[in-house]
């Protein structure tokens, strides 16, 4: 089974439907797209791709990643979305823990990887090149019993690095799962605005599936997000509520009659957000709860806003079992299991069915929450403790790692703070040698940060502080709000 | 520091990882150029209403206004009048 397979089924019966509008306006049908991926498909079969191979896609959004992910499927590869905003060092880590024979790039970013090349660069067009890079691994035994479609990096909550093996199989359990709530279809019209690299199975995939128009925004400012959905009629935006919040500061008067679904994933919504979209729009945001390793099993589709804040019941290929962790606030984990569970974690390797034993054969999702009673799920917390800085996550271990690496930092401790507008942002608290000249050592540790952090994740803030707030087994507190009752933030 | 010189500095920092390219002036677009993704404007619109004591309204936060440097002081001196 390969998803290119579903894609061409659609190609047969419906050629001339539009699958893409670009943010310069042009069309791609579904025939169009069809022989620009046969296209890539040759090129990459003849610059030696083929199955067991795994392919870095080093591009931004746009038309081509799509096709050139398609590609490299129909060569039998898999897929490594290597986002296009990580410093040096983070690619680096990737191409250290996940075997990638060769990347594909757009040409203006190649010098952004030279470091890895390992021969000379095939160009596809004027846009696009295939770069061999030198192989630093092989893939775990059991990887090649898989059918894989992506290998997705992911740190881990010790720094370690962890990969998310996703099977066509898998994939496709989910988007079926997924759409027996969202009903995605041929009349569907869905802006686009989120990161390619980090969003792809139950959307992208979908919509290509099901045989809906995809259209990408010039640019993510709320009144071309607002223009862009009216000129088009769409019926769908998949978005973040940074995206949401945007369009609320649209001035004008545009309402979007034909919009049936507002998608609002990667981060909890706030309220206020959910509240303006609807005195805006007279629409309700759709929240969900996306999991890399689950898929999409709640959305919220309720159309008035009394609901805001849930992510919706459960959609019902999937089963969802609440623990009972703490008597007093009635919060539960949520452990969930369904269609199109994760396939493997790469390293580690661990395959799904030693992923779930440990529970039972359910999935420990690290969240916590609760349901109402008309069957609404509130999460309301996470046991894990990633940071979402307007839906781009990370743990702050990774951070925290690279600050302990300056031998003037005794201990470094790096939160989520609440922000109005991106709903977390870093923030560190760090115990330094008392020696240390403290304005000297933040510039420095700033400098670190940008060498080797993408930007959503450096700190924006370095408080010192004379030790950290830790739990009674030793364990550090990153609860901003308890924090700051003991350290001054503002 | 002059405003706009500030501003460019930040933007350095900010968005360039202290390596600015050689065309980046106070006219260099920041929408057509992909540096301000709906992230990157709502961390510069934070910056900016806690650094210069604004507020963004309705329809403020718009190319117009976060296009370039330049374009960016304007709307700053215009709200401090």
């Amino acid at each position: 089974m390969n998803l290119i397979n579903i894609f061409y089924e659609k190609v047969e019966t419906q050629p001339d439907h539009p699958l893409i509008i670009g943010p310069d306006e042009k069309v791609f049908s579904y025939k169009e797209f069809y022989n620009q991926i046969q296209k890539y498909i040759i090129q990459l079969k003849a610059a030696g791709v083929e199955k067991g191979h795994s392919i870095g896609l080093y591009y931004p959004n746009a038309p081509q990643y799509i096709s050139l992910t398609y590609a490299v499927w129909g060569c039998g590869a898999c897929i490594v979305p290597i986002p296009v905003e990580l410093t040096g060092s983070e690619k680096q880590q990737i191409f250290n823990h996940i075997r990638i024979d060769a990347v594909i790039s757009k040409v203006n970013l190649v010098s952004k990887i030279k470091m890895l090349q390992n021969s000379e660069n095939t160009a596809f067009s004027e846009d696009i090149v295939f770069i061999p890079v030198k192989k630093l691994r092989e893939h775990p035994p059991g990887f090649a019993d898989l059918n894989a479609a992506f290998i997705r990096f992911t740190s881990g909550t010790t720094g370690a690095a962890k990969g998310v093996v996703l099977s066509h199989e898998t994939i496709q359990a989910r988007i079926k799962a997924a759409n027996q709530g969202l009903h995605i279809n041929p009349c569907d019209r869905i802006i686009w605005v989120l990161s390619m690299a980090y969003h792809f199975t139950v959307s992208i995939v979908a919509y290509m599936s099901f045989g809906a128009t995809m259209i990408l925004c010039k640019n993510h400012f709320g009144t071309t997000i607002v223009r862009t959905a009216a000129k088009h009629k769409a019926t769908i935006i998949y978005g973040a509520p940074t995206h949401y919040e945007l369009m609320t500061h649209d001035k004008s008067d545009q309402l979007l009659p034909d919009l049936r679904l507002a998608i609002t994933t990667t981060t909890s919504l706030r309220k206020e957000t959910g509240t303006a979209f609807y005195k805006r729009f007279k629409k309700t945001l759709n929240e969900t709860y996306g999991i890399i390793e689950v898929g999409l099993p709640c959305i919220n589709f309720e159309k008035q806003p009394g609901k805001g804040g849930s992510v919706g019941r459960l959609l019902p290929a999937y089963e969802i079992k609440m623990e009972l962790i703490n008597k007093k606030t009635d919060l539960q984990a949520i452990k969930v299991r369904g269609p199109g569970m994760v396939d493997a974690y790469y390293e580690p390797w661990k395959t799904r069915a030693e992923i779930m034993q440990n529970y039972d054969g359910w999935f420990a999702t690290g969240d916590m929450g609760y349901y109402d009673q008309d069957g609404f799920l509130f999460i309301c917390g996470r046991s894990k403790d990633m940071i979402s800085v307007g839906g781009m996550k990370f743990f702050p271990q990774e951070v925290e790692t690279l600050l302990e690496t300056d031998p003037a930092v005794k201990e470094a401790c790096v939160f989520g703070y609440d922000d109005q507008r991106l709903g977390e942002l870093p923030y560190a608290h760090l115990v330094a040698e008392s020696s240390v000249d403290k304005i000297s050592l933040e510039k420095t540790l700033k400098e670190l940060c940008r060498q080797h952090l993408a930007t959503y994740k450096i700190p924006q803030k370095f408080y010192f502080v004379a030790q950290h707030l830790r739990t009674a087994s030793g364990k550090l507190i990153r609860d901003a709000s308890k924090l700051k009752l003991n350290n001054k933030l503002d | 520091m002059e405003l706009t010189t500030e501003l460019y500095q930040y933007f350095v920092d900010q968005f360039f990882m202290g390596k600015a390219p050689e065309n980046f002036d106070n006219d260099y677009n920041l929408i057509d150029n992909s540096i301000l993704d709906s992230l990157a404007v709502m961390k510069l619109v934070g910056y900016v209403e806690e650094t210069y004591k604004i507020e963004f309204g309705d329809g403020d936060i718009v190319p117009e206004h976060l296009g370039s440097v330049k374009m960016l002081a304007d709307f700053i001196r215009k709200k401090n009048r």
